[in-house]
């Protein structure tokens, strides 16, 4: 009998893990396994006159320390059926139908095994491994300057991830609120890299004074070890079924009345937030209702942003930083509709010059988006979009350095994209805030090549593959995932690309040409000449990182 | 002084005290030392706070006390003022506080308010961890904290906080006070959900039946694991003390539970749930799932013991039905075999109109068993508690508005009105009038002892047959000049009495309150009245 193979599901991100594997009953009493790794079903030993032919067993073991778990559910999903395991991690399952069923295996405190390859590798033939992380937990005490513990403070946990072949750091959405000695913990945390925050302070703190007009005092959005700047906090790296600990204390900060007016291009339909900067981020905000224009808000010192939304629904903003450091009664805040950059669209096909499109046309022909390009971690996507179907600008584009991404559909490929006397194939897009830059000027052909190809792998199994064409800063990236072992790239432009098959560099940050670099050394390599389809066979990539 | 009205749920804020009206200069002190209650010792860094009693939350001064535990705010204005500290380890407390009363500090011309000696109780704590019988931790267990004390009038057993148990089972309630307390776990095997679903599921196969040891609940059990609460341990906790509970589940088959006829008339369906009572209140059992078919709902994953059925109509004129069943094994039941329970609806009426406060609310409160039950009073002083499982018994009737009691005559049809109760016996509809009294009463007092004023003394108002006129009762403490009032009096006989460092006494209870009769002050309230009452305290 062949072996055969699924699509592996990862919850990763699930507490109670499952590890899902299929496994195949035959009526012959045999059965076999497979996954990323293949493994040989003709091997097996079991004969047909096996008297348990119609049974599963296995092992469900803790892949830090090795060590069975005790009382693991694994499931059968296909048969309703399910077993706890043993103090030796042992489970069996006996009278099955010659059926096709998916083996889970559930345990509170563990997630499953990230690489099923490892899992199926070391099964034996009549033994099911299955290996489960356990999951690791955060913990500490928040305390003030003079080390008395904080209650009440809202810590949260940002894990690193990767999202499009990019580093982001996402909120795992477990709060933890510091009890009575200031101690906080988070715990259910798969193995990753983390920093650990604590929110800006809800309700302002009493300073200690006798005076009936003692200033306010509040702690801003604060990271382990006790900074406010995500780029000079540390990060925590956590392994499987660790406990870090991360204390940190928090600066209370005085805050400052501020009382003024703001002019803005249209009346403000609702509150204006005020936000301060940090680096990437924000460490602070506070929302306000201004009366006809006017406002009145407390906050600790520092450059602010400012943004309200007009009765026109639109977006207004402070071009600038508008800074606090002292009381200030009446001082003048300008919102405008800040920067926006407009896209500009040229197309030429069958060799013609170049005709500028309409918007509608055009987005049906290529997207842009814009991607910040600082190298800081940051809690936010600066990101800014040109959005259909009918816009003819990208808006709100924050100051700062981009990475300009495009992406064409059908058969039009790039012939070159510029913004004032930048290359925006080989450069990035720096807006300057406050300043009004040019239009991005896209010029598109219909010449566009094309690559299809196959990758040498049981066709069941979806691959992705990966289209790179290394670049002066940055290197162009695009991604198809295999349908039936086939794949498609089309509105290429002329020129040399590698191409890499693998499943392990989408969850790696491909964008950045370190990562990336490893797996070029073995990559194939195509040149691709103008309306041509280039035909490919690829293997799966090997390289490790 | 007291701070807020009897109600357990809402905080209600009650104004105390009037500002002497006499003009005087801004230069009255006060001043004093925060101590340990326990060890005496003087607090330093110790947050102190005042107010007038006229804005309970909003705090006038601030300040830390200094190394010797010594606090002085000056400069104020004649008049009465609330007192509040706190310091880590030290929860929020006010000056003498006895759970909703507090004495107030007198600053005037011939008041002493400069010697203050303010005792703040340490936190207690009560954690634990939560195990199965296996040894392993359990999870998300929902545990329930309870105290029992006279703070109601009688010793009632009722709940406190809750929390849930994390990843390791471990649970914590801090910044206790000392007393008298239970804990309570409700929680569901974290494999329950999986047995359960495959039993749900239709290829279910009993016979291959792996999954049979995975089909088990954890009935509600009482610290330190038993599931009768006459069995549980109560602890004492002590002021400052960490107390350790694990308490320890034990899992038991989990039972189903068929419910036949579950929808009555067609496209009326209804729902049906399952209720525990723990001390009192009621509560969700753990997790149980639902699955209809046809006309049959079946409720799985059940630990056995007692619970309360509710089958309820989408129509809202469609009555409550409800039984008391105990459940040992798999069980099926007739929805229709529930009996009609108790609709009780009713007005409050006043000549010459009424204000209702949006936050109005009628309680019906059973003393006995510590029951409670709310529901809204609409601006047109209807109210109904059609939607509540009330069984037969005896329940004091409260109408809170705003930041005051309403009382009146209390009138019944189909249960029988006995003072400020109703006495409900059957599953007949009850209908009350509530006819709120004109010209409720205050009196303004002194406690004295020995003929010297005194503070923190608890002043007691009792009705003429206590018993069934628990709701108008009245207290307060009596502040730091020895004054006290009582407001919102419904006319009648009374007796007022002032007891000393007896704050643990049941209060409503007319046979305790006998043996503290012997210098009770015979009062009878005329409407609208205000009264100057001397009380000899004992």
């Amino acid at each position: 009998m062949r072996a055969v193979n699924s699509e592996l599901r990862r919850f990763r991100s699930r507490l109670t893990s499952m590890a899902v594997i299929l496994v195949s009953i035959s009526s012959m009493g045999a059965w076999a396994i497979a996954g990323a790794q293949e493994v040989d079903a003709a091997q097996s030993k079991v004969s047909k006159t096996e008297p348990e032919r119609d049974a599963i067993t296995g092992t469900v073991l803790n892949s830090v320390t090795g060590e069975p778990i005790n009382r693991a559910v694994v499931q059968l999903g296909g048969l309703n059926r399910a077993t706890m395991t043993d103090a030796s991690g042992h489970f069996e399952f006996h009278n099955l139908q010659g059926l096709r069923v998916s083996v889970t295996v559930d345990k509170p405190g563990f997630f499953d095994e990230r690489d099923q390859a490892e899992v199926l590798a070391d099964t034996a033939v009549s033994e099911l491994l299955l290996r489960m992380v356990p999951a690791g937990a955060i913990r500490g005490k928040i305390t003030t300057q003079v080390g008395e513990p904080i209650e009440g403070v809202r810590v949260k946990a940002f894990q690193r991830q990767i999202s499009a072949g990019r580093q982001v750091w996402v909120d795992r959405m477990v709060q933890s609120l510091t009890d009575e000695n200031g101690a906080f913990r988070i715990a259910g945390l798969p193995p990753s890299i983390y920093f650990i925050a604590t929110e800006q302070s809800r309700e302002p703190i009493w300073m200690p004074s006798a005076v009936p007009s003692a200033r306010r005092q509040v702690y801003a959005q604060s990271f382990y070890p006790g900074v406010t700047q995500l780029s000079m906090a540390s990060p925590i790296n956590l392994g499987g079924g660790q406990e870090v600990e991360a204390d940190f204390s928090l600066t209370a900060e005085m805050t400052y009345k501020v009382a003024g007016a703001l002019s803005t291009p249209d009346e403000i339909s609702s509150g204006v937030v005020f936000e301060r900067l940090a680096g990437q981020d924000i460490d602070f905000f506070e929302n306000v209702v201004a009366h006809d224009g006017r406002f009145e808000i407390e906050l600790p010192a520092g450059s602010y942003a400012v943004e309200a939304y007009t009765s026109q629904n639109a977006r207004v903003s402070t071009s600038g930083s508008f800074v606090i450091s002292s009381d200030m009664s009446d001082v003048g805040i300008l919102l405008s509709s800040g920067i926006s950059i407009p896209v500009i669209v040229r197309t030429s096909s069958d060799g013609n010059s170049l005709q500028e499109v309409d918007d509608s046309t055009a987005h049906s022909m290529v997207e842009v988006k814009l991607h910040g390009a600082s190298n800081a971690p940051s809690l936010h996507n600066h990101e800014a979009w040109w959005a259909g179907p009918h816009a003819h600008e990208i808006p709100y584009v924050e100051g700062g350095r981009y990475e300009v991404e495009l992406n064409t559909f059908g058969q039009w490929r790039i012939e070159s994209a510029k913004c004032g006397g930048v290359d925006l194939l080989n450069g990035d897009l720096v807006v300057t805030p406050g300043s009004t830059p040019g239009a991005i000027e896209i010029a598109l052909r219909d010449d566009g090549a094309t690559v299809i190809g196959r990758v040498a792998r049981d066709p069941w199994s979806s691959t992705t593959v990966f289209l790179v064409q290394q670049r002066r800063d940055r290197n162009f990236v695009k991604i198809v995932r295999t349908t039936l072992g086939n794949f498609r790239f089309s509105g290429l432009a002329p020129g040399e690309y590698s191409l890499i098959a693998s499943d392990e560099l989408i969850n790696l940050e491909y964008m950045n040409p370190e990562v990336l670099d490893s797996y070029l050394a073995t990559a194939d390599h195509i040149t691709l000449q103008s309306r041509a389809t280039a035909n490919v066979r690829l293997n799966v990539s090997r390289t490790s990182r | 002084m007291r701070l807020s009205l009897v109600a357990n749920i809402v905080l209600l804020l009650v104004l105390m005290g009037r500002l002497n009206a006499q003009v005087a200069k801004d230069n009255f002190i006060i001043r004093g030392n925060i101590v340990s209650a326990v060890t005496g010792q003087p607090l330093e860094r110790t947050d102190v706070s005042i107010g007038t009693v006229e804005h309970l939350d909003k705090t006038l001064r601030e300040l830390l006390t200094g190394p010797d535990g010594s606090f002085s705010l000056a400069g104020l204005a004649p008049g009465k003022y609330w007192l509040a500290a706190q310091k880590n380890g030290f929860r929020k407390q006010l000056y003498e506080q006895h759970g909703i009363f507090t004495s107030a500090i007198a600053v005037g011309p011939g008041l002493i308010s400069d010697h203050i000696s303010f005792r703040l109780h340490p936190d207690a704590a009560i954690s634990g961890k939560i195990t199965d019988s296996e040894n392993e931790a359990v999870p998300n267990a929902t545990v329930l904290l309870f105290r029992r004390d006279a703070s109601r009038g009688f010793v009632l057993t009722f709940q406190t906080a809750q929390t849930m148990s994390d990843d390791r089972g471990y649970y914590h309630f801090g910044h206790l006070e000392s007393g008298r307390y239970f804990v309570v776990v409700s929680g569901q095997p974290w494999y329950g959900s999986i047995a359960t679903s495959l039993r749900e599921s239709s290829e279910y196969d009993p016979v291959a039946a792996d999954s049979a040891d995975l089909d088990m609940a954890y009935p509600t059990t009482y610290y330190p694991g038993v599931t009768n609460p006459a069995s549980g341990s109560s602890i004492m906790l002590h002021e400052g003390a960490d107390f350790i509970a694990d308490v320890i589940l034990t899992p038991t088959p989990a039972l189903r539970l068929r419910i036949n006829h579950a929808n009555g008339a067609p496209g009326q369906p209804r729902e049906v749930t399952l209720k525990q009572y723990v001390f009192g209140t009621m509560i969700d059992p753990p997790t149980t799932r639902h699955e209809s078919r046809g006309d049959t709902v079946e409720i799985l994953g059940i630990p056995s013991g007692k619970y309360i059925l509710e089958v309820e109509s989408s129509v809202s004129t469609d009555k409550v039905h409800g039984r008391v069943i105990e459940l040992t094994a798999d069980s099926d039941i007739d929805a229709n075999s529930a009996a009609t329970l108790p609709m009780v609806s009713g007005a409050v009426q006043r000549d010459g109109g009424l204000t209702i406060d949006p936050q109005a609310f009628v309680q019906l409160w059973n003393s006995r068993t510590a029951e409670a039950l709310n529901t809204v009073l609409t601006a047109n002083g209807e109210f109904s508690f059609d939607d509540e499982f009330l069984v037969p018994g005896t329940y004091s009737i409260f109408v809170v508005n705003g930041e005051s009691l309403l009382v009146g005559a209390i009138s019944a049809i189909g249960a029988q009105a006995i003072g400020q109760s109703i006495q409900i016996t059957g599953s007949t509809p009850v209908r009350l009038t509530i006819r709120a009294a004109l010209g409720l009463a205050v009196i303004n007092g002194i406690a004295r002892h020995n003929g010297k004023p005194i503070a923190g003394a608890m002043i007691i108002l009792v009705p003429e047959n206590a018993k069934s006129n628990v709701p108008i009762f009245r207290r307060d403490q009596s502040d730091s000049d020895g004054s006290f009032t009582l407001r919102d009096i419904l006319p009648g006989k009374y007796k007022i009495l002032g007891i000393e460092n007896h704050w643990d006494l049941e209060w409503a209870d007319p046979a305790v309150l006998n043996a503290h009769s012997d210098k009770a002050v015979d009062v009878e309230i005329r409407p609208s009245m205000k009264y100057e009452i001397t009380v000899e305290t004992q």
